[in-house]
């Protein structure tokens, strides 16, 4: 994985120092509040409903095991001894003090980390597939361009007080996108042409939020030299021409579906055509000198499948259960990719306790190259297990509450903090989380149901992505009391789409039983080898809207 | 309607009620209720005057019901930032009534 | 007052509303409408103009004007807008607009910085704080990642430098892109934190630490021992050791309390096979040396990616040239102590009170075999007792760069 240089520890460390001067000015009055918010937020220092939070960021999902050990130690030093995970690959910690932070900061630059432009209005954390590297169906290793733009966005000095936060990912897989590339403001698809040359598509004007929208391809095939002069290209159009003189139209995706995308693309690539063959083209030394950080590990030649393997699924149907679900082709013979559920029935969706943080860390020294992945979906991966090892891990991580064998079923259910925690929130969305992954707990059933994505916001802003969920669950305030809308049929994939409302919402107390009868409903029309998502497709939302606003009598 | 006056402490970021002796407090129990427009700009006086201070930050009014007893928003908002987390007992001001978790 | 380049300067120029009367000879910065209006009479001046743009007019508006100014300047009604920033880039990088770039308003000094490297050079300030403020913030961030209308260097471009220093540090014939990499990303670290990173990070479970037990060997020991004590550390016993390094390998290991010291020794049946009499060493050294030292290291090395050694450059003109990290034969080889110096591993040992190899006192400094190991006279290259009076310098398990093999004549 990629580790810093010189340049890099200075810049990390540099930035520590100039926040703690920035919270000393803070606390003797030379910067206001409304100076000061913009600093710390830039840091990652939000005040939330009950507390100040820190924001840190995994860039592209990767963490080395000494990494998560440090985040185990500044939960349980600085907090209250947990931590969550959250739908962008970072990790965010609930309750440290302003006092405290500087010292955090620097705790974590120690391990290569930082909190650097992970809220703000500007680049945020730039995200990728947690499968890079190790997935079957990838072109390259994302990662390589993710750790690029990641430097040139840090500390950069035209786009730090751009209209409103702009967030990137990187996909490469030529299957499923497992980032939402098309739901961020700029999303890349990383392809191979003909020649075997890299190059990109472009898309630009996704996001999610009180417009969803899914994004536009700007350019089908960017060359690789010309990654950042086509983004900064994008970034400086919008920078100029965004508004801002209204917060909730100041996002990129407005502009995008303002102008058009042929007009806003025509702009970008004006622009792009000036700035093309200045120092921001990317040799290929470059390139391939970051590359070289993304080396696969040290693999051992194995038996693809080991044969002790028939044996130990027969002999445990909880290891077999979790392998069904969890575990994920590799692409070198012999072994897996282990996805661990951060979704225990009843648990609170992308929380880690100190000790279990630890467990991972352990695990992964033992069994999986010392290096830990984070999902967008709020799960964690552990990415070079050799498969004779799989019971060894499976073990390890059930002893820790970590074995949930429920990874994309209908009870891994993503949810932003909600009311619980966050100072925008309309409503509750943690326990509704709960109360749904209680409901579906039984293992057959949910296997029944196969593939379902369920996600939860607790207010508008959707940073639990409800509108790209099979299922969406949106928190609302209505008269003070808390009430949930559905939508059905969002996707966050390549073919990504948006969910549809099915009518007006639901109290708290009746949300889960309407879930219910939706999966009950496509129990009973779905036809052979569809996914739900497939039916809501084919059928439309009629049948799911009957089944929970006008169910027949029983 | 009867309200308390509510803020976050600058240095630690806790949840702050104003009290009746012009302190801050992290129980509103310990808030002082204000009745009137005049009680009300007293209290803001005395936010002004902490933030100031730079002892608190984000000062703002929150009604609580009629109702003898302890101060009770009225909005669930307020109420949870009050007591806590509802997912953790243990966390926050209502630890002290369901003890540790 | 205004900072001009980070220098505190009474402002000479003056801001004009809309309606002001202008005074001869004075410098004046007036609005893009006044500009529009009065271009004429302002050109005609003797005394400079500049025009002043709203967040919402962009340099565009001023292009065919920018040879008659001698100021643009920006309003920052509050600092929170960003469109200054591409506005003064442009005006640098894309119009190459000389004159001075200016910004007034809400400007945070959070933002000089960036505003520097957008090319902005003149900020209007409320008093002399302001050139304290500039200053450091001109130093607190010292490292950009990517190139702006400034003049630094982007962290790309001075990688690519050290990129280059640490393939001629490395081995060059052999450097891979992987020991490049290495060099660029560990190369400035201590010895002991070179150590940390490879042991704990980067070779986790695969690396060993290969040591002679010799005069200066305690040093890795001792640094290996705090780092992880189980660490394999591989002795090559020829079979041909001084008795005393046997018993000062027994002394390290239990004062330092390392758990995993393996002697490797040749293979019993080789030995009987190629050299029975015990007396190869005399014939033919480098045969000895292949038999007792270099199988048996490739044995002990198996399943290992990288390996930790102790020479230093100054051991001999043979290892003037030592890198710090270098390929060998498909393994990462790690010299954390290439660079030492004599007083250095003298320090070193004094420091943690390190036990001397008991042969030293007897003037032996650099201690392989018994056979070939002489004592070397005051002066001598420190490697001159091995081997003497033979054109052998190494024993074959530190192979000799191509390049560097025209010193072996000579000595």
């Amino acid at each position: 994985m990629y580790r810093y240089d010189e340049f890099d520890h200075a810049a990390v460390s540099q930035r520590v120092n100039q926040f703690r001067g920035q919270v000393a000015r803070h606390l003797s009055g030379e910067l206001s509040d409304d100076e000061f918010r913009p600093l710390r937020l830039m840091n990652g220092l939000y005040s939330q409903l009950h507390a100040y939070m820190l924001r840190v960021a995994i860039p592209y999902g990767t963490l080395s095991s000494r990494q998560l050990r440090a985040l185990a130690g500044i939960a349980r030093k600085y907090d209250k001894g947990y931590a969550h995970f959250t739908t962008r690959q970072n990790v965010q910690f609930n309750w440290p003090t302003l006092q405290d932070t500087p010292d955090i900061l620097a705790d974590l630059a120690d391990v290569e980390m930082h909190a650097i432009q992970t809220s703000g209005n500007c680049i945020r954390n730039v995200t990728a597939d947690q499968y890079a590297g190790v997935a079957v169906d990838e072109v390259t290793d994302p990662r390589i361009y993710s750790e690029i733009l990641r430097q040139w966005s840090t500390f950069h000095p035209e786009f730090s007080y751009l209209p409103r936060k702009f967030k990137i990912a990187v996909t490469a897989s030529r299957g499923r996108d497992r980032t939402a590339v098309r739901f961020h403001d700029i999303g890349i698809r990383v392809h191979r042409n003909n020649a075997g040359e890299i190059g990109f598509e472009i898309m630009a004007g996704g996001g999610l939020g009180r417009t969803p929208v899914v994004a536009a391809t700007l350019n089908e095939f960017v060359p690789e030299a010309d990654l950042l002069s086509y983004c900064e290209a994008i970034v400086r159009v919008y920078n100029m021409i965004g508004r801002r003189d209204n917060l909730y139209k100041s996002r990129i995706k407005i502009l995008v579906s303002a102008l058009g995308a042929a007009e806003f693309t025509r702009l970008v690539e004006e622009e792009w055509a000036a700035i093309r063959n200045t120092s921001l083209r990317l040799p290929s030394d470059d390139v391939e000198r970051i590359r070289a950080y993304f080396a696969p590990p040290h693999y051992e030649t194995l038996a693809n499948p080991p044969p002790e393997l028939a044996a130990q699924l027969e002999d445990d149907r909880d290891f077999a259960a979790w392998h069904r679900q969890n575990v994920a082709r590799h692409r070198q013979p012999g072994y897996a990719i282990a996805n661990l559920s951060l979704k225990p029935v009843g648990g609170v969706p992308g929380d880690a306790t100190a000790e279990q943080m630890e467990a991972v860390a352990d695990l992964a020294e033992r069994y999986s190259a010392a290096e830990i992945r984070v999902t967008h979906e709020q799960n964690l991966v552990l990415a070079h297990v050799a498969q004779k090892d799989l019971v060894a891990v499976w073990q390890g991580l059930a002893a820790h509450g970590l074995a949930s064998a429920n990874v994309s079923l209908i009870s891994d259910v993503v949810c932003c903090p909600g009311l619980d925690y966050c100072g925008l929130a309309t409503a509750r969305s943690i326990p509704v989380a709960q109360q749904i992954s209680t409901r579906f707990a039984e293992l057959q059933k949910a296997w029944d149901i196969g593939e379902l994505r369920l996600n939860i916001s607790g207010c508008i802003n959707a940073c639990g992505h409800h509108h790209a969920g099979h299922i969406g669950v949106l928190g609302v305030d209505k008269r003070n009391e808390e009430f949930y809308q559905i939508t059905l049929g969002g996707n966050g994939e390549y073919d990504a789409s948006i969910g549809e409302i099915i009518g007006p919402g639901l109290p708290g107390s009746e949300i889960v039983d309407a879930i219910e009868r939706i999966v009950e409903a496509y129990l009973g029309i779905r036809e052979s080898g569809e996914r739900f998502l497939d039916t809501v497709r084919r059928t439309g939302i009629g049948p799911f809207k009957e089944a929970v606003y006008d169910p027949p009598q029983r | 309607m009867p309200q308390v006056l509510t803020a976050y402490g600058l240095l630690t970021g806790q949840v702050l009620w104003l009290t009746e002796d012009s302190a801050w407090s992290p129980r509103i129990r310990d808030a002082r209720v204000s009745d009137s427009d005049a009680d009300m700009a007293e209290m803001e006086a005395a936010g002004k005057a902490a933030h100031a201070a730079h002892e608190v930050f984000d000062i703002y009014r929150v009604d609580i019901a009629a109702e003898p007893g302890p101060p009770r928003p009225i909005k669930m908002r307020e109420r949870i930032r009050a007591l806590g987390p509802t997912i953790h007992p243990g966390f926050g001001p209502q630890a002290e009534e369901h003890g540790a978790d | 007052m205004i900072l001009r380049n980070g220098n505190l300067e009474d402002d000479g120029w003056v801001r004009l509303g809309d309606d002001a009367p202008v005074e001869g000879g004075v410098p004046v910065i007036v609005s893009l409408d006044r500009w529009r209006d009065d271009h004429q009479s302002l050109a005609l001046r003797s005394a400079p103009v500049g025009v002043f743009l709203r967040p919402d007019q962009p340099p565009t508006e001023i292009l065919g004007d920018l040879e008659r100014l001698a100021t643009v300047a920006f309003e920052m009604p509050v600092f929170k807008d960003g469109r200054v920033f591409s506005h003064a880039r442009l005006l640098r990088e894309r119009y190459n607009f000389r004159g001075d770039v200016r910004v007034f308003g809400h400007v945070l000094r959070d933002q000089y910085l960036f505003l520097d490297r957008c090319g902005v050079n003149v900020i209007e300030v409320d008093g002399p704080k302001a050139a304290e403020d500039w200053a450091s913030a001109m130093t607190e961030l010292s490292v950009v990642y990517q190139p702006a209308a400034d003049n630094r260097r982007p962290i790309p471009s001075l990688r690519r430098d050290a990129f280059d220093r640490a393939g001629e540090r490395g081995d060059n014939a052999k450097a891979d892109a992987r020991v490049r990499l290495f060099s660029h990303t560990y190369g400035h670290l201590s010895a002991q934190n070179l150590l940390a990173e490879m042991i704990h990070t980067e070779f986790a479970g695969r690396i060993a630490l290969v040591s002679s037990f010799g005069s200066e060997a305690a040093i890795l020991l001792h640094m290996v021992a705090g780092i992880d004590p189980a660490l394999p550390v591989v002795l090559l016993d020829t079979r041909k050791l001084f008795g005393e390094t046997l018993r000062y390998r027994d002394l390290l290991v239990d004062r330092l309390g390392l758990t995993n010291v393996r002697s490797e020794q040749p293979d019993a049946a080789e030995v009987a096979r190629r050299d029975a009499d015990g007396m190869l060493w005399q014939r033919d050294g480098d045969a000895c040396c292949s038999l007792r030292k270099v199988e048996p290291l490739e044995r002990a090395l198996s399943g290992v990616d990288a390996w930790i050694t102790g020479r230093k450059r100054y051991q001999g003109a043979r290892r003037a040239v030592l890198p710090v990290i270098e390929a060998s034969a498909g393994r990462i080889k790690i010299n954390p102590l290439a660079s030492w110096t004599r007083d250095l591993v003298d320090e070193y040992f004094a420091e943690h009170d390190l036990p001397r190899h008991p042969l030293e006192e007897d003037g032996f400094r650099s201690i392989g075999c018994m056979p070939c190991t002489d004592r070397i006279a005051h002066g001598e290259d420190l490697r001159a007792g091995r081997w003497r009076g033979r054109s052998k310098m190494e024993c074959g398990i530190h192979e000799t760069p191509a390049s560097q093999s025209l010193t072996s004549s000579g000595l």
